[in-house]
């Protein structure tokens, strides 16, 4: 039964991915959105949530460019247990004349169902014609707007054409305290021809924002990093490590001067209600329900949203409605930052629950900005919407619950609904009041407490093993004494058998450490024999005992022994033989 | 003879242990039941000087920083509102009342920032729902019966002596390590609160150095170092600036607060 189980449980958890996989999304990506006719621009179409595709994609929208495959990869990832599943198909286009591109969608065909992708835009310029030679290495900069106002967002644009391979590359941008340089995600690499030779380029783009008017030289970027020339001459691999290229040397590069003029933001038609917000913005607004019954809520929503410095979107107040009740939401600013520079999108929401039945007409709220394309300020604002109230359930219920004969029905019940908001009192039991332990005002106390119960374990623990040190040691001495001992109690006088054998038991309890109250022959002779002394020294004995016994037992216990002479020789010889 | 020396050493000891704890209870007393009055006369700057005179005397009580904190709200001050339940939070981190008010206060912030995370925490997670006094507490009674079954063992060899002292191993390192990361965390806790409405975060420490950015009243974020009375602070890597330390306020109070 057990074995059932497991097996039900690892089959379980080896098919738990496959139940859990996501669904099958096609999308479309340019590794750039800007290019010239001279530049092959990366196009990857991903499939998400399949492996199994027999067809390549089928792409609109790339009648005006040379296309060639870039490859086909596949990936499975389990996170948390979700299975994922992806196929990537890579292309390399290359724009035949310059425009304005719509490419896309991308559709793929699996088990019978058509899937599509997203579109995308790219926009394709003419290439600077230079017949010089640039030589294998060089650094090109480029801003999108020569001329720009205060806090308009600016590209600026860093290329790097090389022929070599290179590594470790670092970037050193133009220095002015009214300029802040910000990239604009990762560097992009792709293919270019440039005078007709082709380079690999290296693209990373900065958003320039300019906080003050004027005119702005900016100095030269530079790029360091590390260069292997291509070795022509050999082909030895013992030559370095890049097979068939040199060591790296350290070489920076230089692009050209560029100049910024920053204008003022005109005073001529600027709105009274202004804030500062430059680049382009749409404004939408809506209202949910839009027929609802006296008590229940609206929401209002509005949303702005753009490209620009969008930090500086306003929070737009919304004019008292009679009859109703407003309650503002806290506004949400989400700001995303991609090759184009800083996109948002404000949203502000408010609750209106009206008193009254009949018909409303939301306020307008509008916002000002400039629009550094057209020149001029701009203003948004929102459309009027009519809010239908009808007689709330509530009175409907009041009114008939008053009715006469009404008696017994229950009141219609509502969801709670939050009309305002408030922090909650200040506590003021003792209970409150008592700041209980402070471990940092009591940091000896804690740390005693702490310590005390590993401190009496260890005393108690010392005291113990000390204590059973110190009898072994006295047993050890007793041993040591033994054999002197008996000497003295038997050398020199009479004995008698009664003592003989109380000294042999003695002699044996103090040598073995043991604590016997009587001792046989038997129990004598085999204990020697245990501690190492020979068979016969412990048959010797165990006459020595057998005898002594006898006359102990006879009756003749108290009369004198047999001289002690071979007795002190039998134990002397015990003490030498036994461990 | 030696029994009754223990029982008097018992007794010293907690005598001591509650002198300091009952030392300045009287005067104390009066404060928190005045500064409850002004609050509730709505006196709030008055009641917020006297909590703040309260908790200047020792009582690091985690209501009390509720308290200021609520009377600071009420002045408009969500700074410093906002301050004072940060760190009431740390001596009563699941009280609802504080949850819900820091909850509030945090809503009429305007910065959409990220709070920065304590130390450790991502590894123990459990230890900001406890205060240290708590973790100290569970780790003290771990450690008493931890010893005590251990010392049970140095005479009664019994098997299930064995199994409640793996038992403990187990709780007394889990008790343990909760109790140092909590430790560890409140001692070098380098979150900071934006005081002023709108606080100028510059390139460096100089009233004429270039603004990066603004943050404004309530804005939690980690302060990297002080040079003078300008403080570095960190809101993530691309932004980092100088701000002067009497515009922001740190969560951990300096004079000892668990």
């Amino acid at each position: 039964m057990k074995k059932y189980v497991l097996t039900s449980l690892i089959v379980f958890i080896l098919f738990l991915p496959g139940l859990l996989r996501a669904e099958i999304t096609v999308s479309l990506g340019l590794d750039r959105t800007e290019a010239t006719t001279a530049d092959a621009v990366r196009m990857v179409v991903s499939l998400d949530g399949t492996q199994n595709s027999a067809e390549s994609p089928m792409i609109m929208g790339l009648d005006d460019f040379h296309i060639s495959s870039g490859g086909t990869s596949k990936r499975i990832e389990i996170v948390n247990g979700k299975k994922s599943s992806k196929i990537e198909y890579s292309y390399y286009i290359q724009p035949k004349t310059a425009g304005v591109f719509i490419i896309g969608p991308a559709s793929i065909k699996i088990r019978d169902k058509t899937y599509e992708s997203n579109t995308v835009s790219l926009t394709v310029g003419k290439p600077e014609q230079s017949d010089a030679d640039r030589g294998a290495l060089f650094l090109e900069a480029a801003l999108s707007n020569d001329t720009a106002y205060s806090e308009q967002q600016i590209i600026y644009t860093l290329r790097l054409y090389r022929r070599l391979k290179i590594s470790d590359v670092s970037v050193g941008l133009p220095e002015d305290e009214m300029l802040t340089f910000r990239q604009l995600g990762e560097a992009v690499e792709y293919r270019s021809m440039v005078s007709g030779q082709p380079y690999q380029v290296l693209e990373v783009r900065y958003l320039l924002v300019p906080a003050q008017p004027g005119v702005y030289a900016l100095e030269p970027a530079r790029m360091g990093m590390n260069v292997y020339d291509q070795k022509r001459t050999t082909r030895s691999p013992f030559d370095d490590q890049f097979f068939g290229f040199t060591n790296g040397r350290p070489v920076n590069v230089t692009s050209q001067p560029l100049e910024l003029t920053v204008l003022p933001l005109p005073q001529q038609g600027r709105p009274a209600d202004f804030s500062g917000l430059v680049g382009t913005f749409m404004l939408n607004s809506t209202l949910e329900p839009v027929r609802i019954k006296a008590g229940e809520s609206a929401s209002l929503s509005v949303t702005i949203q753009g490209r620009g410095n969008v930090s500086r979107i306003p929070d737009l107040m919304l004019p008292e409605l009679d009859g109703v009740k407003i309650y503002a939401d806290q506004p949400q600013l989400t700001s995303t930052t991609d090759q184009q520079g800083i996109a948002g999108t404000k949203i502000m929401k408010w609750a209106l629950v009206p008193q009254k039945d009949g018909s409303f007409i939301t306020p307008e709220m509008g916002l000002s900005y400039f629009n550094p394309q057209t020149h001029q300020y701009e203003s948004l604002s929102t459309l009027p919407h009519e809010l239908t109230v009808l007689p709330g359930e509530l009175i409907k219920a009041e009114e008939s619950a008053m009715a006469p004969g009404a008696e017994g029905i229950s009141a219609p019940k509502h969801e709670v609904e939050e009309l305002g908001r408030d922090i909650l009192p200040v506590h003021t039991t003792m209970q409150a009041f008592d700041p209980g332990l402070n471990i940092r005002q009591h940091r000896t106390m804690s740390i005693i407490i702490l310590l005390a119960p590993p401190l009496i374990f260890l005393a108690v623990f010392l005291t113990v093993h000390l204590k059973k040190k110190s009898i072994d040691q006295k047993m050890a001495i007793r041993a040591r004494k033994a054999t002197k001992v008996f000497i003295v109690r038997l050398g020199g006088e009479d004995f008698s058998a009664a003592q003989a054998l109380e000294a042999i038991r003695d002699f044996v309890n103090d040598r073995f450490s043991l604590s016997l109250g009587l001792i046989t022959p038997d129990e004598a002779g085999s204990i020697v024999e245990l501690h190492g002394a020979s068979e016969e020294t412990g048959i010797r004995l165990r006459d020595a005992v057998k005898r002594l016994q006898e006359s102990v037992y006879s009756g003749a216990g108290k009369n004198p022994a047999d001289s002690g002479y071979d007795l002190i020789q039998l134990i002397r010889r015990i003490d030498r033989e036994a461990g | 003879m030696r029994k009754y020396y223990i029982l008097l050493f018992m007794v010293l000891f907690t005598l001591i242990f509650w002198q300091s704890a009952f030392a300045v209870q009287k005067p104390a007393e009066d404060l928190f039941f005045q500064a409850n009055q002004a609050y509730k006369d709505g006196n709030y700057t008055e009641a917020a000087q006297l909590y703040n005179e309260l908790i200047g005397t020792g009582h690091y009580s985690g209501h009390l920083f509720y308290n200021l904190g609520n009377a600071y709200f009420r002045t408009g001050d969500l700074g410093r509102s906002i301050l004072n339940y940060k760190r009431a939070n740390l001596s009563i981190p699941r009280d609802a009342d504080l949850k819900f008010n820091l909850s509030y206060a945090k809503d009429r912030t305007r910065d959409a920032t990220e709070e920065p995370k304590l130390p450790l925490s991502f590894v123990f997670f459990w230890v900001d729902s406890f205060s240290l006094a708590e973790l100290f507490y569970a780790f003290a009674l771990t450690n008493f019966v931890f010893f005590s079954i251990l010392l049970v063992r140095l005479f009664v060899k019994r098997e299930w002596t064995y199994y409640f002292i793996v038992a403990f191993v187990i709780l007394w390192l889990m008790t343990g390590f909760s109790f140092g990361a909590k430790y560890y965390q409140l001692e070098t806790d380098q979150r900071v609160v934006v005081f002023a409405e709108e606080l100028n975060v510059l390139a460096g420490p100089d009233p004429d150095d270039t603004v990066l950015f603004k943050l404004h009243a309530g804005t939690v974020l980690e302060r990297e170092r002080s040079e003078g009375n300008w403080s570095l602070i960190r809101l993530s890597d691309e932004k980092r600036g100088w701000v002067e330390s009497d515009a922001i306020g740190r969560v951990k109070v300096q004079s000892g607060l668990l």
